[in-house]
């Protein structure tokens, strides 16, 4: 692939550059490459003929971007095929770079505009977001890594660019191989982008373009390297291999470029980052791809796609945030239903031999298909249920005095405490009356008309049956 | 997705069928002693859940639980590699029929559907009551 951006770059060396596939790279580096290139020669002896040749095709002034072209070409070159790109990346960051790059770099306000609209680059769905935020923090630092690069014929260069850096930093928006992703949404992209500031920027700085291209992507590859901290999501855990072959990267960009304008950058991509949220089944930017994580991700997903449709299941979740609070409040949601259950079937174990169950048959029927028109009937029973649920959370906190109360409170009953029937006819003696009631009064009603009938009648046996 | 008349409508035949069925075995004059109350609350509660979890058939992963137990055959144990994923549900199995043998994701939607049917049997049986006490002379 290096080869075919190589070869498609479009960047015509005045002089036949000698690339094979040992050194793929355009190089259009200046003179003041020559020194630490002559030192570096001796290292990589490979490099040999195509740094000689790059060195002597240097035509330009742009050194910058030669030069971090390079540098990212080797890191990105490094990390499959050399052992060890950082001794000489270091060396040509630190001796040359520093001082003669960024004196040379044209402060163009329009050219920041430009790269902050680049720094989209990658990704489509960015371009809306992150294109307004960065624009402003970055004209202001007028960037050390911009050059008004006069080259014009890197302009074929554009389509493929996004090509190799996103192999090197997870593009993420779909789990394709990264290549094949990395064309199409880069050309896509770079359709965009080249329609929108076509009317800014003369044509003729198309090479600037790919300029910032690079750089944008560096530099977002750095704070994404920075930002592997920061991110609460476990899966990421996973992508620490890749990120550490990208932090290497992230350590030579920010070492060419000046500091504040890396750290600035890093904060201004911090808050562009997508929010990365659990809907979308694809990989996303910064995330692994590998399997389990993927998975992993899939089955979270699904998961809380349960919890939030249980939350409408469950009244009152809505208040409630988090899995934790959510499965407990589901849990005493269930159990309330399930006394309610036991209730409902002790007073029908009561009342059943006197049930006409032929009868209960026809207005039960009635009564569901009135069901809608029940709701002024069945409301107040139905308030009632988490009014069961409630008042039992109520009555857990009260700590009524007196055992009596509590054995004799209807909610948490259990069939083995025998309730007697007057308790129930006083229950039911309070149905009909339900409607005229709060919440409130229905504890109350049915507290004292309990504790009235468990006193009247047979209070020992309770006592025994406790 | 089940349709709440429709589900209540199946619950509410299953649980009169049980309940007749239920009727015809007790002793009409209401019993004295708290055991046979006892007994009488247990059947009617076991008439609930049976007939709930055959409306609902062998669809469900509870419902099949509790079939199960109904017939008293064994808890069938599958998946025991289930408690890596558990993420705290580990209440709620025990709570939902069934639920040891599940897996967070299906454990989530067996509760959410029992929760349902929970609903409306338990409506059924308020309803059942209330009209037996709305139409009757209160006992």
């Amino acid at each position: 692939m290096d080869k075919d951006y190589l070869m498609n770059a479009g960047i015509p060396p005045p002089q036949p550059l000698q690339f094979e596939t040992s050194m793929p790279m355009p190089w259009s580096s200046d003179q003041s490459f020559l020194n630490p290139n002559s030192s570096m020669d001796h290292q990589f002896s490979h490099f040999d003929s195509s740094w000689t040749s790059m060195v002597s095709t240097t035509t330009t002034t742009a050194d910058g971007f030669a030069l971090r072209q390079l540098i990212w070409k080797l890191g990105g070159a490094g990390a499959s095929d050399r052992p060890s790109p950082l001794p000489l990346l270091d060396q040509i960051n630190l001796a040359s770079l520093a001082p003669p790059a960024l004196p040379s770099l044209a402060a163009d306000p329009g050219f920041t505009e430009r790269a902050a609209k680049f720094s989209c680059f990658g990704s489509r769905s960015f371009n809306g977001r992150t294109s307004s935020q960065h624009l402003q923090p970055r004209s202001a630092t007028p960037g050390q890594s911009m050059v008004a690069l006069p080259r014009v014929a890197s302009s074929p260069s554009l389509k493929l660019n996004g090509s190799p850096p996103p192999r090197n930093r997870n593009s993420g928006m779909e789990m394709q191989p990264e290549r094949k992703f990395g064309k199409l949404p880069s050309s896509g992209a770079n359709s965009n982008e080249e329609s929108s500031v076509s009317e800014q920027m003369p044509s003729g700085e198309t090479g600037s373009k790919a300029f910032n291209e690079m750089n944008s992507r560096k530099r977002k590859s750095a704070s994404r390297g920075k930002n592997k901290d920061d991110r609460s999501n476990s899966a990421k855990e996973a992508d620490d291999d890749e990120n550490v072959k990208r932090s290497k990267q992230t350590e030579i960009c920010e070492n060419e470029q000046e500091c504040n304008k890396a750290d600035e950058n890093k904060t201004n991509q911090k808050p562009p980052e997508p929010p990365k949220d659990y809907i979308h089944v694809r990989a996303r930017r910064g995330q692994a791809t590998d399997s389990h994580s993927l998975a992993e991700r899939v089955r979270r997903e699904k998961i809380s796609e349960r919890m939030k449709l249980l939350q409408d299941l469950v009244p009152g979740c809505n208040k409630v945030t988090g899995k934790a609070l959510m499965l407990d409040e589901i849990i005493n949601y269930v159990q309330s239903l399930q006394r309610q259950v036991e209730f409902l079937s002790m007073k029908l174990a009561s009342v059943n031999p006197d049930l006409d169950f032929n009868m209960e048959n026809l207005l039960s029927k009635d009564m569901y298909q009135q069901s809608t028109s029940l709701p002024q009937q069945m409301y107040p029973l139905d308030s009632s249920s988490p009014a069961y649920y409630h008042h039992h959370q109520n009555v857990q906190q009260q700590q009524l005095p007196g055992t009596n109360i509590s054995s004799v409170d209807p909610l948490p009953l259990d069939a083995s405490l025998g309730i007697q029937m007057p308790s129930v006819d006083g229950f039911v003696q309070n149905l009909p009356q339900f409607s005229a009631f709060t919440e409130d009064d229905l504890h109350s009603i049915v507290q004292m008309g309990l504790i009235q009938n468990s006193v009247q009648n047979q209070s020992s046996n309770m006592k025994v049956e406790l | 997705m089940k349709n709440p008349n429709t589900l209540k409508k199946k619950l509410a035949s299953r649980f009169l069928k049980a309940m007749k069925k239920l009727k015809y075995k007790m002793s009409p004059s209401p019993p004295a002693s708290i055991a046979e109350k006892k007994r009488r609350h247990r059947a009617v509660r076991a008439a609930a859940y049976a007939s709930m979890a055959s409306a609902v058939g062998p669809r469900r992963a509870w419902s099949r639980a509790l079939l199960r137990k109904m017939k008293g055959r064994k808890r069938a144990r599958r998946n025991p590699g289930n408690m890596n994923t558990r993420f705290g549900l580990n209440h709620l199995c025990d709570i939902v029929p069934g639920g040891e043998a599940m897996d967070s994701c299906s454990l989530l939607n067996e509760t959410a559907h029992y929760i349902k049917c929970l609903v409306a049997q338990v409506q059924i049986m308020r309803e059942i009551l209330h009209s037996s006490s709305s139409s009757s002379t209160i006992l």
